[in-house]
C-alpha cells in the first residue's frame, strides 16, 4: 500500500474517531445518554461511571482533542510528523486497551460507542506505524 | 563498447544496489527501533495516566481508613445480632427501610445515625434494626447482598456506614466487586472472603425477601423510612420533619421516655 493511500486512511479513520469522540462528548454536556443499539443500559452505565472521567476531564473530550491532534500531524509532512502520529496511535491504542479492561472487568458493561472508538483507535495506530515505516528518507 | 568496460560497469551497478539496500535496511532498522522506543513512551505515558487515576483511589482508601475507625469507635461494645443493633431488651425498636443508592439514606446515615447511637442505642434504649430494599437498580442489589451477607457475621453495621459514606451516583455501576470487596476488607470485624463466599447463598436471599415482605406489609413507599414499636407492640410509622438528629430527638425523646408512640 502506498504511502498516500496509507495517509488517506489515516486521515479517514481520525474523521471517524472525531464523529464518535464529537458524539460523545455532545451527550456528555447535553447531559444525554449515548443511543444504543439493543438498549439495556450498558452505555448508561458505562457513560455515567466514575471512569467516563479522568482527572475531572470527560474521557470524551480526551478523545476528540486526540482524534483532532491526529488529523494534524497526519495532514503535516516528513517522517517526523509521521513518527508522531505512531506515537499519538500507540498511545490512543494503549488508553482504549485499559478503557476496554474497565468495561469488561470494572464496570462489566459494554458500550457500542466505546467498541467502535477501539477499532478505529487500533486500525489508526497501525496505519501511522505502517506509514512511518514506508516514508522515503 | 569494450568487454572490460562493460564489466566495470556492471559491477559499479551491482555495487550500488547493494549499497542502497544496506541503505534501505539501515533506515528500516533504526525506524523499527524508533518505533519501539515511541511504544514504550505511549505505553509509559498511559501507564502513568493510569497510576495517577489509582493515585486517586489509594486517596479515597485513606478517607476509608478514617472512616473505618469512626465507626469502629461508634459502634464498639454495642451489642449486634444479624441486621440488629443495640441491647436485644431495650424497650423501643426503630426499624429502618433503606437502599443502598438512596442518597437521603446515606444522608442519615452521615448526619444522624451516629448521634442517634451515642444517645439512645449505648445507653440501651433503642434498637435498631434495618432492612435493605433494593429497588432503585443493579447496584442496590449488589450492595445489599454484600450487607446481608455482613449480617451474618453480625457486622453489616459497619459495613452499611462505610457504603453510604463511600455511595456513588444512583445506577453508574459504582457498586462493583471490587469496590464492595474495598469496603468489605475496611469494615472493623468483618471476614470479606468469607461474606463474598456468602452473598449469593439462600441465607443472604432470604433475608433480603424478609426485609421486602415486612416493607410490603408495612406499605413503606420511600427510603428511607423509619418505623417504631415499643416492647413488643406495633410498629408505627416514624413521621420526622427533616433528617437531622433534633427532628429525631423530638419524636424518640417521647417514646424512650415512655410515651405512646409505639
Amino acid at each position: 500500500m502506498s504511502e498516500r493511500t496509507l495517509r488517506i486512511a489515516g486521515l479517514a479513520l481520525a474523521i471517524a474517531g472525531i464523529a464518535i469522540a464529537g458524539y460523545l462528548t455532545w451527550v456528555h454536556y447535553a447531559e444525554s445518554l449515548p443511543v444504543c443499539v439493543g438498549g439495556g443500559g450498558s452505555c448508561e452505565r458505562v457513560q455515567t461511571s466514575d471512569y467516563a472521567e479522568l482527572a475531572g476531564v470527560p474521557v470524551a473530550v480526551i478523545g476528540l482533542a486526540g482524534y483532532v491532534a491526529m488529523l494534524v500531524v497526519l495532514s503535516l509532512p516528513g517522517t517526523g510528523s509521521a513518527l508522531l502520529a505512531a506515537f499519538g496511535g500507540l498511545a490512543g491504542a494503549a488508553f482504549s486497551i485499559y478503557l476496554t479492561y474497565v468495561e469488561l472487568f470494572v464496570i462489566e458493561a459494554i458500550c457500542q460507542w466505546c467498541v467502535a472508538n477501539a477499532v478505529a483507535i487500533t486500525a489508526l495506530a497501525a496505519v501511522a506505524i505502517a506509514r512511518y515505516l514506508q516514508l522515503e528518507g | 563498447m569494450s568487454s572490460r568496460t562493460k564489466q566495470k560497469q556492471e559491477a559499479r551497478a551491482a555495487r550500488q544496489d547493494a549499497e542502497r539496500a544496506e541503505r534501505e535496511a539501515a533506515t528500516r532498522r533504526r525506524r523499527l527501533r524508533r518505533l519501539g522506543i515511541v511504544a514504550a513512551l505511549a505505553v509509559a505515558l498511559v501507564a502513568a495516566t493510569i497510576a495517577i487515576t489509582q493515585g486517586g483511589s489509594d486517596e479515597a482508601d485513606g478517607d476509608l481508613a478514617t472512616q473505618a475507625a469512626e465507626v469502629e469507635s461508634l459502634l464498639a461494645g454495642i451489642p449486634q445480632d444479624g441486621i440488629s443493633l443495640g441491647d436485644p431488651d431495650a424497650p423501643v425498636v426503630m426499624r429502618e427501610f433503606a437502599d443502598p443508592q438512596c442518597p437521603f439514606c446515606a444522608d442519615y446515615s452521615t448526619d444522624v445515625f451516629p448521634e442517634i447511637v451515642e444517645r439512645y442505642v449505648r445507653p440501651g434504649e433503642l434498637r435498631l434494626e434495618f432492612d435493605l430494599l433494593t429497588f432503585i437498580g443493579p447496584d442496590s442489589e449488589r450492595a445489599a447482598r454484600v450487607a446481608a451477607a455482613a449480617a451474618g457475621q453480625d457486622r453489616m453495621w459497619e459495613f452499611v456506614d462505610l457504603l453510604f459514606a463511600n455511595q456513588g451516583t444512583e445506577n453508574s455501576g459504582w457498586a462493583t466487586d471490587e469496590r464492595l470487596r474495598e469496603i468489605a476488607e475496611a469494615a472493623p470485624g468483618l471476614d470479606a472472603e468469607a461474606v463474598f463466599a456468602e452473598r449469593d447463598s439462600e441465607a443472604v436471599t432470604e433475608l433480603l425477601s424478609a426485609g421486602q415482605r415486612r416493607a410490603q406489609r408495612l406499605g413503606v413507599d420511600s427510603t428511607p423510612s423509619f418505623y417504631t414499636s415499643r416492647e413488643g407492640g406495633p410498629e408505627n410509622r416514624l413521621e420526622v420533619t427533616a433528617l437531622d438528629p433534633d427532628a429525631f430527638a423530638d419524636e424518640l425523646d417521647a417514646l424512650v421516655g415512655g410515651g405512646p408512640g409505639g
